[in-house]
């Protein structure tokens, strides 16, 4: 348990004490704004019509669903965002201290090859909690000028934090994988992105089996759950399992390193 | 101490250490000696836990590397041949980072003794990527012994420091060795012969001799070479009566140079320069021909065939 802490705070001090962390937060709240922004504007300029439209035809407005229109979008282009911005965390977990020689050192203090995964899956899970916190400002302007439906936005967050922790999980793996930050960070969004559509060929067959298959394996399917403001344990497992299956192969990959060398 | 038991490390098809047996007692300096891709850091890679030996077993204070590393590892203070070290900390946060990863209990007490033993107190509070490579150096052995291990691993120590670094780290190694023990491989035969209590050669992954310096040089040098630069060019009949013979005669501008070499057991050093005297031709220099590590290395691999 030791080893987690001294690794976790020595992760901690290089994304705060370089540029990395700001850097990256600051573009993804950059992100993130200009998509609630331009979100609920098009709710306000949609409810201002619909209104407009019931004074000239004498009816009663029709009811406009702020989560509809803006929580749900939001989320979904704020877990794609994640796709991009996550690699840019993980990239360097383990790709760095191989490229740097500091892999032997770690290797050969007495610690545990888990107590170094853990420590720096935490790390990055924080920067990643720190972003993801941000965010919840938007939703605290929606709780005091509108009526948004809480569930959704709560199941929205625990979902988004889930999917975030089975991204880190992957992309640490495949950070160890290669001393090439790019290459980590470049084959981690490749892997994301299939995973975020490999539902889409579904479509193209009509054996069920094959259709379960490739819906349970996509992310999107179990974000949309949590989203619309259900917690279902399958979604929970699937995460859950894809963040184990992560740190589980980079510990494999971190004993093949010692094989190999 | 440490007690290596037949180490086996393949990779792929080739064998980078091959059947390598050796223990080291307390407070001993023992070192490794071979040619570069001879196998000595992939040795001290097994002894510190880094790799996994194909076969064999590592034992540190009688824990075995293998099954229970985690235990074994705390006695180690391993630097490897370029030292680990984080570019974006300050020397004082490394070093205090590797503690708190050895679980150190009195933290600031080892940081302030290795501040003093490796001279660090100009750096201490600088970043590692503005240091100098002697500092980078000196960091590597603080971060060696921080944890005070019982035995300090070192992977060519010296290499890439000017001659005073050296002399400095050498002397740092000594002092080492009397309350730790110590491992450190080096291709510098002058320097296996200060530092270590006792030498291990190693060629291709086996091991060739081993012995204390004294002894391995002793039994290596069965000749004597020595170079001479002369007035004018000798004959043969000059060394009549004496086992010398000559290997080479030159000429340099105006003058000779001459290599000779007698049995090691006499010392005819002082019986050449009378004669050479003698005959009236002036003599400008003499010089013992130190064997190189090549010309170990080729005699001892012609020994074992």
């Amino acid at each position: 348990m030791r080893g987690i802490g001294a690794i976790y705070r020595r992760e901690i001090n290089s994304y705060f004490t370089s540029p990395v962390a700001y850097v990256i937060i600051t573009a993804f709240l950059f992100i993130a704004g200009f998509i609630f922004y331009n979100l609920l504007s098009y709710f306000a300029l949609q409810c201002i019509q619909s209104v407009r439209y019931a004074q000239l035809y004498h009816t009663v407005p029709p009811p406009m669903n702020i989560n509809t229109w803006v929580v749900t979008p939001f989320m979904q282009n704020l877990a794609f965002t994640f796709i991009i911005i996550i690699p840019l965390l993980t990239m360097r977990l383990f790709a760095e201290e191989k490229r740097q020689g500091t892999m032997e050192m770690l290797l050969t203090a007495p610690v545990s090859s888990w107590e170094i995964i853990l420590g720096k899956f935490l790390a990055a899970t924080t920067v990643f909690l720190v972003m993801l916190a941000l965010t919840f400002i938007y939703q605290v302007m929606l709780i005091i000028y509108g009526k948004p439906d809480i569930p959704p936005v709560l199941g929205g967050y625990l979902g988004i934090f889930l999917f975030g922790l089975a991204l880190i999980a992957l992309g640490m793996f495949i950070s160890s994988l290669t001393k090439n930050q790019i290459v980590a960070a470049f084959i981690s969004i490749v892997l994301f992105l299939f995973l975020w559509i490999i539902n889409w060929s579904s479509i193209f067959t009509t054996r069920t089996a094959i259709q379960d298959t490739l819906s349970y394996l996509s992310i999107t399917e179990h974000l949309r759950e949590f989203i619309k403001g259900v917690v279902d344990t399958k979604s929970l497992v699937f995460f859950l399992s894809l963040t184990f299956l992560g740190l589980f192969l980079t510990d494999k990959s971190l004993q093949i390193w010692r094989w190999k060398g | 101490m440490v007690e290596a038991d037949s180490l086996v490390k393949r990779f792929g098809e080739v064998i980078a250490v091959d059947n390598l047996s050796f223990h080291i007692e307390k407070n001993e300096v023992l070192g490794f000696l071979g040619p570069n891709g001879a196998g000595k850091t992939t040795t001290m890679r097994m002894l510190t836990g880094y790799f996994t030996p194909t076969s064999g077993e590592v034992h540190v204070n009688g824990v075995d590397m293998v099954e229970n590393p985690r235990e074994a590892k705390r006695f180690i203070g391993y630097l490897p041949e370029h030292p680990p070290l984080y570019p974006d900390m300050t020397v004082k946060e490394y070093l205090r980072f590797v503690a708190e990863l050895h679980g150190v209990k009195k933290i600031r007490e080892r940081l302030d003794y290795v501040q003093k033993v490796c001279s660090l107190s100009p750096v201490w509070n600088r970043l590692i990527s503005q240091i100098s490579k002697g500092f980078c150096q000196r960091v590597g052995l603080a971060k060696a012994i921080v944890h005070n291990p019982s035995v300090i691993v070192l992977d060519e120590p010296t290499i890439g420091l000017d001659p005073e670094q050296i002399i400095e780290t050498r002397n740092l190694i000594k002092s080492l060795g009397e309350e730790h023990s110590v491992i450190l491989s080096t291709h510098i035969l002058s320097e296996a012969n200060m530092t270590c209590d006792r030498v291990m050669i190693i060629n291709r992954g086996k091991l060739v001799g081993e012995g204390t310096p004294e002894r391995l040089s002793e039994e290596l040098q069965s000749k004597r070479n020595i170079a001479l630069i002369v007035g004018r060019e000798i004959d043969k009949s000059l060394f009549s009566g004496i086992p010398v013979e000559i290997q080479k005669q030159e000429k340099l501008d105006d003058k000779f140079r001459l290599e000779l070499s007698f049995p090691a057991e006499d010392d005819l050093c002082p019986e050449l320069a009378r004669r050479i005297t003698e005959a009236g031709i002036s003599l400008y220099q003499m010089q013992e021909k130190k064997p190189t590590l090549e010309e170990i290395f080729l005699s001892l691999v012609k020994e074992v065939l």
